[in-house]
């Protein structure tokens, strides 16, 4: 396990170092002149200055100098569109807001989907499982940007509930974080019904009842903790949706976090905020599939992580 | 496996206990969203008892700066230092008075504004966006500032002024006993130190550091009451320059060095008639909130704070303003034709549209030079049948709902720069088509494409930029008025990065954009000859002698009288050649709570905040 860990936390900053590297090189090809930004032109003195000033006269002085930056202080360096802001500073005010709302999604989908699912699998065929079965339905079918857009004009601009404008209360997770984790929580339902009605069938599951053991103990003991392994594996893809995903949410409810960034710094060809952005949310990515891999070995034992197979 | 089947049949019915299970899950989702609830209470409170301890302590102050000049406090709005200098003709606070003596008029209530963006800095100097200008002016003073009713300048930080013949020296006389939010007394030391921070070049702040090269030194007189601004050469926005600057307090700003001045975000104070509560402490994100100044040396305003919203998304800033989370806000166009015709709406709030000289206008570029070689559109009569093609005022009922008025140069209509005589050339097909017949378009081909005098079909690219505004809307009926006369349009939407790149090369064929404007705008960087080269905005390689001499005149005459006169032979040549056509100005547009009185429109937009008040009875945020 410890040889495992150590792996993959050496491959871990390899892996960000080439996911920059390819980063940089798309950015740096694309079309399109960052310093250029505003309808008024710079005279070419003006340009170059620009340019000099953020090591982009050409590519390898960038490289250099950015990598450089990254690697011994962690610095993105400024935003080439907003001359006011450092990489940093959005990262340090609007991360932390992404990361509230994703956290509280993924929260959120887990709870309803195991739940959900659970219940759907031990009342196969009945009310709470075609209940559940729609729930679903809904949650898969329907893109995170129209259940946003209907939350929002039916609790905000209809029932004018919660206020908008202001970030910072609790109650202003609730509407995104619901939009976000629909689709997330109708996988795990749907994940957890399947792999939860299979359980179910086991022999170790009848020879537990036949024990003795009340219904409630056999479930929740001994069947859901092996009907969550195929869940636990999609958490990692599902945290990745509900932290990057909310690029459209953030906007239709007016949140402060970083999809906004995300998106603009490519339409800006902001060089040192996609850069920024991206390895970030790599970062987290990474970490995440990490924490669900180590995962594994607490809830099955017999997954032998360490082998290729269970490396997957 | 038979047990099992009889199980999960048996196991379908709804039964008590899951009843009891179903209740308890829904019991607890209440509970957790109670509980958030409470907990965002507790939150506000916390809020509401630090804004009391903040207006206390602000109380206290005032008590405390009124002893200290052993006097008992007075009610504000009789402060010593204004009524002193009421020469009413001169007084910059008459509106306010005035405001005052109307019924129902009261100190209190917040006003919530609505951005329709974020704010990145609001440390002065370093900010570049629209909005932290919009926070900084209540917190900023100048020397002298503009009557937004009458477009005249008022004394504010200056009490007098006087101009040298020669227009190379202006002298502004220091008003006395003006203080900063922060006690400090503000004297022309400060205004010299503002000039000399600009000019340092170690100070990120290179668009103001160039816009005040033109000034050689500012010195103060020996006794501290006036200061000087010196010039090399006279200049038509000299006293502009010196006049508006926003004056920064030496013994605040002075204490950082350069990197950290550079690096800070919120770093704002001033002298104006509302401040930061802590005026190093804003972050982006965290909400824009000012109080009102109670040591400010003028009247000071009704309301206690202003509060500056920011959203990322117009329908979200609709949707603050109709559920009354904010109190103001400036719609686009479809907006406010939307929010009109809601009547609870329009019956609990107030609107407003106006022309204002400070918005700026829509215009098509035709590019006269390609490839070295002169275009189609390098003939006049082209362009000007270009234009006579467009009916105009139909675009503007179509596109921007009625909200913008037809311009026929680069100045606000109602600007003084703009020419009234000068009137826009009509939409008139007949003559267009002549004008195209004089020019050599005399034949059609197969396909009724009009045929230039080298044979070639008359078609051609209008490169726009794809997804901003109404641009793609605007094209389509553009298209359709040319294919009337034969003239293919092809529309060439890129996205922006691509978009300006192509400006800059001028690798265009027909392009459109906006300029922003000023109430009096330099149009050198535009239409000025010399603009040709690479990094000039003359990218339409357009020429006229004439047009050159006005502008080099216009840009040396400190004489407002004679300056207007040779803006005005400017736009009479850009009318009459037609370099773009101009399309049209946005009005501007403005939605507000009711509650608030005495919202006016003059001359340039709305009236300001400090002349706005709440009958006491109509509170909102203060009643808590």
């Amino acid at each position: 396990m410890i040889r495992f860990l150590i792996s993959r936390l050496v491959q871990f900053p390899l892996i960000l170092a080439a996911i920059y590297l390819v980063t940089f090189f798309m950015a740096w090809v694309v079309p399109g002149d960052p310093f250029q930004k505003t309808d008024k032109n710079l005279s070419p003195q003006a340009l170059m200055q620009r340019r000099r000033e953020f090591h982009a006269e050409n590519w390898r002085t960038f490289l250099v100098y950015y990598s450089g930056r990254v690697v011994r202080h962690a610095d993105f360096g400024q935003s080439m569109q907003y001359d006011e802001w450092s990489v940093n500073d959005i990262l340090k005010s609007a991360l932390p807001v992404s990361i509230t709302l994703g956290l509280f999604a993924l929260i959120v989908a887990l709870l309803g989907g195991v739940g959900l699912g659970t219940v759907a699998a031990v009342r196969r065929d009945g009310l709470l499982d075609w209940l559940s079965l729609s729930i679903a339905l809904i949650g898969v079918s329907l893109p995170g940007f129209v259940a946003a857009a209907m939350l929002f004009i039916f609790f905000t601009a209809k029932l004018h509930w919660p206020p908008i404008g202001e970030w910072g209360h609790l109650r202003d997770l609730v509407l995104p974080g619901v939009a976000l984790a629909l689709l997330p929580m109708a996988y795990i339902a749907r994940l957890t019904r399947v792999s939860m009605l299979d359980i179910l069938g086991n022999d170790y599951v009848r020879t537990a009842r036949a024990k003795g053991l009340s219904r409630g103990v056999v479930i929740w003991k001994h069947a859901l903790r092996n009907a969550l392994l195929p869940v636990l594996s999609y958490l990692g893809p599902a945290a990745a949706y509900t932290l990057t995903g909310s690029f459209v949410v953030e906007k239709v409810f007016n949140i402060p976090g970083l999809g906004q960034h995300f998106v603009n710094s490519i339409l800006n060809r902001d060089r040192t905020m996609i850069l920024g952005t991206v390895i970030v949310y790599s970062f987290f990515l990474l970490t995440f599939n990490l924490l669900v891999d180590v995962s594994y070995a607490f809830v099955d034992p017999r997954i032998d992580v360490t082998s290729d197979r269970g490396d997957a | 496996m038979p047990p099992v089947f009889e199980k999960t049949r048996m196991e379908n019915r709804f039964g008590l206990k899951d009843f009891f299970l179903f209740s308890f899950l829904i019991l607890l989702g209440i509970v957790i969203l109670l509980t958030m609830k409470q907990y965002d209470r507790q939150w506000e409170t916390i809020q509401s008892i630090s804004t009391k301890i903040d207006d206390q302590q602000r109380a206290i102050l005032t008590i405390q700066d009124a002893l200290s000049k052993g006097a008992i406090a007075l009610p504000s709005g009789t402060h010593p230092a204004t009524t002193a200098a009421s020469d009413l003709k001169n007084d910059p606070f008459q509106h306010l008075r005035d405001a005052e003596k109307m019924p129902g008029y009261a100190r209190g209530d917040w006003l919530v504004y609505g951005f329709g963006n974020q704010v990145a800095k609001l440390t002065p100097l370093l900010s570049t966006d629209l909005y932290a200008q919009r926070v900084q002016e209540h917190v900023l003073d100048s020397l002298v500032t503009r009557d937004k009713y009458t477009l005249e300048w008022k004394p504010q930080l200056a009490t007098a002024w006087t101009i040298s013949p020669d227009g190379l020296r202006i002298t502004f006389k220091m008003r006395q006993g003006v203080k900063f939010s922060d006690g400090e007394p503000l004297t022309a030391d400060d205004v010299v130190f503002t000039y000399k921070f600009i000019m340092n070049e170690k100070i990120a702040c290179p668009r103001d550091r160039s816009y005040l090269e033109r000034v050689k030194d500012v010195v103060k007189s020996e006794n501290g009451d006036e200061v000087t601004f010196i010039y090399g050469e006279p200049y038509f926005e000299s006293f502009l320059l010196a006049a508006g600057l926003g004056i920064m307090p030496r013994h605040f700003y002075g204490k950082f060095k350069p990197e950290e001045f550079n690096q800070s975000v919120g770093l704002l104070m001033g002298s104006g008639a509302y401040r930061m509560e802590n005026p190093e402490d804003w972050k982006p994100g965290k909400l824009i909130q000012l109080v009102r100044n109670e040591r400010y040396w003028g009247v000071l305003p009704a309301l206690e704070r202003l509060v500056f919203k920011e959203f990322s998304n117009e329908i979200a800033l609709q949707t603050a303003f109709s559920n009354g989370d904010i109190d103001l806000m400036e719609p686009q166009a479809s907006q406010y034709y939307d929010m009109i015709r809601q009547p609870p709406l329009v019956e609990r709030s107030q609107h407003f549209d106006f022309v204002n000289p400070e918005e700026g206008y829509r215009y098509v570029a035709w590019n006269e030079k390609k490839n070295g070689k002169p275009t189609r559109f390098a003939d006049k009569r082209v362009r000007q049948a270009m234009t006579m093609l467009v009916n105009r005022d139909r675009l503007i009922q179509e596109i921007m709902l009625g909200y913008a008025v037809a311009t026929s140069g680069p100045f606000s209509p109602v600007s003084k720069q703009s020419d009234p005589t000068v009137k826009a050339l009509p939409f008139d097909i007949g003559r267009a088509k002549k004008l195209l017949v004089d020019a050599g378009f005399t034949k059609m081909n197969d396909e009724g494409i009009l045929l230039g005098p080298d044979g070639t079909p008359f078609e051609f690219k209008l490169t726009y930029p794809s997804g901003v505004g109404n641009y793609e809307k605007m094209i389509i009926a553009l298209k359709d008025s040319y294919a009337k006369a034969g003239i293919k349009l092809d529309p060439d939407p890129l996205e922006w990065a691509s978009f300006t790149d192509r400006l800059n090369n001028k690798n265009f064929e027909a392009i459109t954009l906006g300029w922003g404007v000023k109430i009096e705008s330099d149009i050198y960087q535009e239409f000025h000859s010399s603009q040709m080269v690479e990094g000039g905005d003359d990218f339409m390689s357009y020429k006229n002698e004439e047009l050159d001499k006005a502008i080099d005149e216009a840009r040396r005459t400190v004489d407002e009288d004679k300056r207007m006169v040779l803006w005005h032979k400017a736009h009479q040549i850009l009318a009459e050649d037609q370099p773009y056509m101009f399309l049209w100005t946005r009005k501007g547009m403005w939605f507000a709570d009711k509650r608030f009185q005495n919202v006016k429109v003059t001359k340039l937009g709305l009236n300001d905040y400090e002349e706005w008040f709440v009958p006491k009875a109509q509170h909102k945020w203060t009643k808590k």
